[in-house]
């Protein structure tokens, strides 16, 4: 089996990795209170190694999430809005930022526009220059680098242009960890959400949302944290306040070994990339459109071929030659006018820093015997 | 041996989608194809390491698979899905049960 679904979910994930999270799973598991020794201290490294990803000093202002998702919904649905709120997204974000501002949005709560993104995807300066200029937004929600085609977001000029107009700014890297650095600090984020599952290659089920010690937003979920536990609300420390229920250690851990091991091991992202523009040719010699993505940029490719459909490509590369890919929206159903591709969706390949030579050789005479 | 197939929804990004999976109650093979055929254009790609049919019939339903497999998937047009949905079953049932009186 070839694995082309990475900015999805990654495979393999990191070596090692499914020892630590069994090993937890039989430990013994430390008494309910999180201000035991032993908790504390598993708790703690984790969400250190998460702060240093992405790029802020002090862990406390990390909390803990299930998923990027999960992180942004805590994020947007938290904030403290008032009347007349602007919020400015790009046509390249994913469903996961989409759908709680269209949730805010019908509840009346603000005003969202989608700002249009280039040929490959990125919001452009003069853009947002543009819409911050007209809307003068409350916030900007952006991702670090689109799903679809893989251009990566110039996110510290971006930043410093909203904030130099007073908006904040909450960016979703999901498909930026683990292969280029973060640094929320250093740009100035307000919010930040990671996903552990995708190129840090941890566990399903981990991720984190960054909330800067400027801003305070309140609880969408409510309930035990094992201190203050005889008063009715949720107490002020972070990252406490948003993190009631027991957490997902077992999956931590794994996260955490998993973090540890990409500071050990950093990706070459640009011999990935050597594959994905290798993969590309093939596709263009085969008279497919093939998103042209410069610059900067994750190992994920978009196409279409006239011959055949997205979906068509898909099942045939999986049942007939093992190749797994995504096809359709990918979650990210306004992106595709900006990048001239159909409203049906693309084929999507993303690779892995494990991806070999080998298999995209596999994969380009699957192609060929498709597409010629 | 089940002696019907078994069909279930199938899920993808469009809200609209009027896909299903059909599980044959036996694999799909050269005479089975042949049968098939009979519903419209046939396509198949025998070149492929597992090979792989497609079928479109002149009111745009398609139906697609793998040759030694038991699946088909079908997709129906979202305005007549039922009705097409329906003759294509009553069509599976007709080709299966030509093959059962062999």
């Amino acid at each position: 089996m070839i694995y082309f679904n990475n900015s999805a979910t990654s495979w393999p994930k990191a070596p090692g990795m499914s020892d630590v999270v069994k090993k937890t799973l039989d430990e013994i598991p430390s008494p309910g209170n999180r201000a035991t020794f032993s908790a504390a201290g598993k708790e703690e490294t984790c969400r250190e190694a998460i702060a240093e990803v992405m790029g802020i000093g002090e862990a406390e202002n990390i909390v803990y999430a299930s998923c990027a998702t999960s992180g942004l919904n805590m994020g947007l649905l938290g904030f403290p809005w008032e009347q007349g709120d602007v919020v400015l997204t790009t046509a390249a974000e994913h469903n996961a930022v989409l759908r709680p501002l269209y949730l805010l949005e019908k509840a009346g709560k603000l005003h969202c526009f989608v700002m249009p993104v280039s040929e490959d995807g990125r919001l452009q300066a003069e853009t947002l220059d543009r819409y911050l200029k007209e809307y003068h937004p409350r916030m900007l929600v952006l991702t670090h680098a689109s799903n679809v085609t893989g251009a990566v977001n110039d996110v510290e000029v971006l930043s410093a242009m909203a904030k130099e107009r007073g908006c904040h700014v909450f960016l979703d890297a999901s498909q930026t960890a683990g292969l280029y650095p973060i640094q929320a600090g250093k740009w100035e984020l307000d919010m930040a959400v990671i996903t552990g599952h995708k190129y840090l290659l941890g566990p399903q089920g981990t991720g984190a949302l960054y909330v800067s010690p400027k801003i305070s937003i309140a609880p969408v979920f409510t309930g035990g944290t094992g201190i203050r536990s005889d008063e009715k609300e949720m107490p002020r420390e972070m990252p406490l306040r948003l993190e009631p229920g027991t957490q997902n250690d077992t999956s931590l851990a794994g996260l955490h070994y998993a973090l540890d091991w990409n500071r050990n091991h950093p990706a070459d992202t640009e011999k990935v990339l050597d594959l994905v523009r290798d993969l590309e040719d093939t596709l263009r010699r085969l008279g497919c459109r093939v998103v042209s993505t410069e610059g900067m940029r994750t190992p994920v490719l978009t196409f279409v071929s006239e011959k055949y459909s997205p979906e068509d490509i898909g099942d045939m590369l999986y049942g007939s030659f093992d190749i797994i890919c995504r096809t359709g929206l990918h979650c990210a159903p306004l992106i595709f006018p900006y990048l001239s591709m159909p409203a049906t969706g693309t084929v999507r390949f993303s690779l892995s820093r494990f991806t070999t030579k080998e298999e995209t050789e596999e994969v380009k005479e699957a192609l060929e015997a498709i597409l010629a | 041996m089940r002696e019907e197939f078994i069909c279930k929804k199938a899920e993808n990004c469009f809200a609209n989608a009027k896909s299903y999976i059909y599980t044959m109650p036996e694999k799909i093979d050269d005479d089975f194809l042949e049968q098939l055929a009979q519903l419209g254009r046939l396509e198949v790609k025998r070149n492929f390491r597992r090979p792989f049919f497609l079928l479109e019939t002149a009111s745009g339903i398609r139906l697609k698979g793998m040759l030694k497999d038991n699946i088909i998937k079908a997709g129906f047009l979202p305005e007549e899905w039922e009705e097409q949905k329906a003759w294509t079953e009553k069509e599976l049932k007709k080709i299966l049960e030509k093959r059962r009186d062999k």
